[in-house]
């Protein structure tokens, strides 16, 4: 079913339109909203949410984008009205260390489980923005110009703050950051 | 290309986001004869499948049914008096019942002719309007 039918079918809310659509779309929005609230039962709500909400307003996308993107729009908003209204902490990276390690030195001291608790423990520490960008671009694969959409940035600003979530990653996987790995293993 | 890659250059390169030939063309050829920047951006590419890998979300849901109920609506049960269309029904029938009793239309309203045949008309035009509205409102809320 290609997206013309889809929406066609969803406009007069045909039940094989809703399941296909529903089948289609709810898993990327369940993994959006689940990296970007760190809650699975909030996260599968939110996405019960935005699938209604697709179909209930699917006469206002315009089709200037694909209606992937304008889903993950829909879900971008949900999420955060979500974070808003239950006021769900969020914690932020602070950007004062300029510290570069070497490559070396972060293969030599981290094992794969150490470095998979590092990365998780950071990416819960990021903002909302760059745990948007940073599930937008591993996990759902998408372009720079599908993610500038979503988010409403430049493909240039995507680009560098991509960039620098990468570089938060490795700053905590350096040596000046082993007291984090330390915490880790006794947690 | 003679300079080492920068970082942003490994991450862009290991990331597939350079997609210029023009710049792709150099660093690939760069890449091939120094072996520090290859190290680099092959650390780079180990790092993205580690944080593929680490942030993957395994789990499935299957939201199907509920959305689908939402969009179901439940047949109204039509057993028993429905209220408010007995209600129109009635206060309908009270009104064609008060207006058949004056009978003197055309003594009140001297300068019209014809005016108990006007006001029948326009009670029974009113009275197929409401029946046909009944029709459709019941056929909406059984489909």
């Amino acid at each position: 079913m290609n997206d013309s039918d889809l929406i066609r079918g969803l406009l007069n809310q045909q039940t094989s339109a809703i399941n296909y659509f529903v089948n289609s779309y709810q898993q990327l929005v369940y993994v959006l909203a689940v990296k970007m609230t760190n809650n699975k039962e909030v996260a599968e709500e939110i996405t019960q949410d935005v699938m209604i909400k697709c179909i209930e307003k699917i006469g206002q996308f315009k089709q200037a984008s694909k209606l992937k993107t304008w889903v993950y729009t829909v879900a971008k908003r949900e999420v955060l009205n979500y974070i808003r209204i239950n006021k769900l902490e969020t914690t932020q990276l602070t950007e004062n260390e300029t510290f570069n390690p070497s490559s070396e030195e972060v293969e030599l001291q981290l094992n794969n489980e150490d470095i998979k608790s590092v990365i998780s423990k950071t990416f819960n520490q990021l903002s909302l923005e760059l745990k948007e960008l940073l599930t937008l671009f591993y996990l759902q694969e998408l372009s720079l110009k599908e993610i500038a959409v979503i988010t409403e940035l430049s493909e240039a600003n995507v680009r560098v703050k991509l960039f620098r979530a990468r570089e938060g990653f490795k700053k905590v996987l350096s040596k000046k950051d082993i007291s984090l790995l330390n915490q880790l293993r006794y947690d | 290309m003679t300079k080492h890659l920068t970082e942003i250059e490994c991450f862009e390169y290991a990331s597939n986001l350079i997609v210029d030939e023009a710049l792709l063309g150099p660093l690939k050829m760069h890449l091939t004869n120094c072996d520090l920047c290859a190290k680099n951006v092959e650390i780079e590419q180990k790092l993205t499948s580690d944080v593929e890998a680490t942030l993957a979300v395994n789990e499935e849901i299957d939201v199907k049914e509920t959305v689908l109920n939402y969009f179901t609506k439940p047949a109204t049960n039509l057993v028993g008096v429905d209220v408010y269309w007995a209600s129109i029904a009635f206060l309908f029938i009270s009104l064609l019942l008060v207006v058949g009793e004056v009978t003197s239309f055309n003594e009140a309203f001297p300068q019209l002719t014809y005016t108990t045949l006007i006001a029948s008309a326009i009670s029974a035009l009113l009275l197929v309007d409401f029946f046909f509205k009944y029709l459709k409102y019941k056929k909406g809320i059984t489909s």
